[in-house]
């Protein structure tokens, strides 16, 4: 009977090994067929010195106009600076919070937790509406993959064609595919948290929502907020990009200093999106330990 | 909360898992108030006993039904409403850890609650609430947790808090799965003397499983013995003898597995 047993043993090396040559394989063949040489990363004659314009930026950001003169009226820079951090904060927050409601309302229905499991009461009672359940859940799965599958920029070159450049095509530009993300990372945390919980409460009476609320999301929410702070920074970067396309973020006026070969003032932007990233990192350990740890 | 009820009553009830029967034929009755334990080795069906009593195991034949009332044909909003009336506590305990003592104990009520009157508990909880909390904390001696996070708890405060939302959810029966596994036998022998009175009071019924037959037969007036997912014995526990416990646990080679 051991020996049988033994005669099963899984031939995991096999088909370990044959994965990991055919990942090897995908990863050089991408080299080879881009022509990757790490000479072409030696800046030529001219690149050179551009380089060493913006290498001596970074020890030296500006604290005022690079220009020689700027029309009148024009606000010191630091204010400059301040304001479009401020906008760039404005847009990522009202993006996040947009997606973060998507996020919950669809990772809820995308996941399988709720019901999937024996003896749950799905939304769709336990008659003969039961059966479309996995129709639904298929949906969903179809359309987070949808909405997270295009990038904000892409999502923003259509609104920006459809609705013109106003702040709401910004905002749901960033919040689809960030609505997207956070659909498919809260579904799969709400499926791998433990279930006893949630199955004791069913078994006392809770509803399905009811059952989510009080037995799943308190044992995700902690994984779920650390991942929607992630996700928050990067919605402040993505948000100063949009800047890109003439919304008054980082973006913009980075571009500008760059166009007039300004780049200590680039810097100037760049720390200040460094900063603010560097703060939200400093605020999410805080509230993490908090929640985690005691 | 005793109408003139006639309790559970299970008849003819077999559950098979993908062919493999975890309870065949079983009948049994059980009045408002009663107090029973199954007792039998692993596997025997203990647990798929306590599942078809709050209609989270669906029998493959056979019909349960509480006060007359079928339990597989319940409508979703009338399968809650039953199952409000049902204290379970699963040999997990099925608590929220990260949650505290009294939002763990507020959740016994989400059965008889809507969804928006349920978020008001779990945000923050009114005085009275927490005030009825309390006293129930305080008559099983961890009143002073209230506010404390359950994953702060001992095991066995753990247990009490599970048993307090039973008593704040007012329900009619008390179903618990091997409640003494995880506990040394002082503390054993403390909570089932516990739950006991605690169902005496309360005039719960209580239908447990247990692993623990010395315990079982000092606490529990009835015992139904349960083996390869048949009744061996249902009789008070006075009268069950040492041939029958014998018998019950009688080690065969195919009953190794689980």
């Amino acid at each position: 009977m051991s020996a049988e047993a033994f005669q099963r043993r899984p031939s995991s090396f096999s088909r370990r090994g044959r994965l990991l040559f055919a990942l090897l394989l995908a990863a050089l063949l991408s080299w080879i067929s881009l022509g990757l040489s790490l000479e072409d990363l030696v800046p030529r004659e001219g690149g050179r010195s551009i380089l060493a314009l913006f290498m001596e930026g970074a020890l030296n950001p500006a604290f005022d106009y690079e220009a020689a003169s700027v029309p009148e009226g024009t606000p010191p820079l630091l204010v400059k600076v301040a304001g479009a951090a401020a906008n760039t904060l404005l847009f990522a927050i009202a993006g996040m919070s947009l997606s973060l409601i998507i996020g919950l309302v669809l990772g809820f229905l995308g996941s399988t937790s709720w019901w999937a499991a024996e003896g749950a009461v799905s939304p769709l009672g336990r008659g003969p509406l039961r059966k479309l359940m996995p129709l639904l859940y298929a949906g969903v799965r179809a359309l987070i993959a949808l909405m997270r599958s295009v990038h904000e920029l892409l999502w923003a070159i259509l609104f920006l064609a459809a609705f013109g450049l106003n702040n709401f095509s910004a905002v749901i530009a960033i919040a689809i595919p960030y609505g997207g993300t956070l659909a498919k990372v809260f579904s799969e945390l709400l499926d791998e948290c433990p279930r006893e919980s949630a199955r004791n409460l069913r078994a006392i009476g809770a509803g399905p929502i009811q059952v989510f609320l009080w037995g799943l999301l308190p044992r995700a929410i902690g994984d779920m907020s650390a991942y929607s702070f992630y996700r928050f920074e990067c919605a402040v970067r993505s948000s100063a990009i949009l800047g890109f396309f003439g919304y008054p973020t980082l973006g913009y006026f980075l571009r500008l200093s760059a166009e007039n070969v300004h780049y200590r003032e680039v810097w100037t932007y760049l720390y200040a999106l460094i900063v603010i990233v560097i703060v939200l990192e400093l605020w999410s350990t805080k509230l993490r330990a908090r929640m985690v740890i005691r | 909360m005793n109408s003139p009820s006639k309790g559970f009553e299970l008849a003819g009830v077999s559950v098979l898992y993908e062919e493999h029967p975890a309870l065949l034929d079983f009948d049994l009755r059980v009045r408002p108030g009663e107090a029973l334990a199954f007792v039998g080795p692993s596997g025997a069906g203990k647990t798929t006993a306590l599942g078809l009593c709050n209609a989270t195991v669906r029998p493959t034949s056979g019909s349960v039904s509480l006060d007359s009332e079928d339990l597989s044909e319940a409508a979703n909003a009338r399968l809650r409403e039953l199952r409000a009336r049902i204290g379970f506590i699963p040999q997990e305990l099925g608590l929220i850890p990260n949650l505290r003592v009294s939002q763990n104990v507020l959740a016994g009520r989400l059965g008889h609650q809507g969804l928006f009157a349920s978020l008001r508990p779990l945000l923050r909880a009114g005085s009275a609430e927490l005030e009825k909390v309390l006293a129930i904390l305080d008559r099983l001696g961890i009143g002073e947790k209230l506010f404390h996070r359950v994953d702060s708890l001992s095991g066995g405060e753990r247990q009490r808090v599970a048993i307090a939302r039973t008593l704040y959810q007012e329900a009619d029966y008390l179903i618990a799965d091997e409640p003494l596994s995880a506990l040394d036998p002082a503390r054993a022998r403390e909570t089932i003397s516990l739950l006991t009175e605690v169902a005496r009071e309360n005039e719960l019924g209580l239908i447990l499983s247990l692993h623990d037959i010395e315990l079982a037969r000092e606490f529990i007036p009835r015992l139904i013995g349960l083996r390869r997912g048949r009744v061996l014995f249902d009789k008070p526990a006075k009268d069950v003898t040492e041939d029958e416990l014998a018998e019950l646990y009688r080690l065969e080679d195919t009953d190794r597995v689980s």
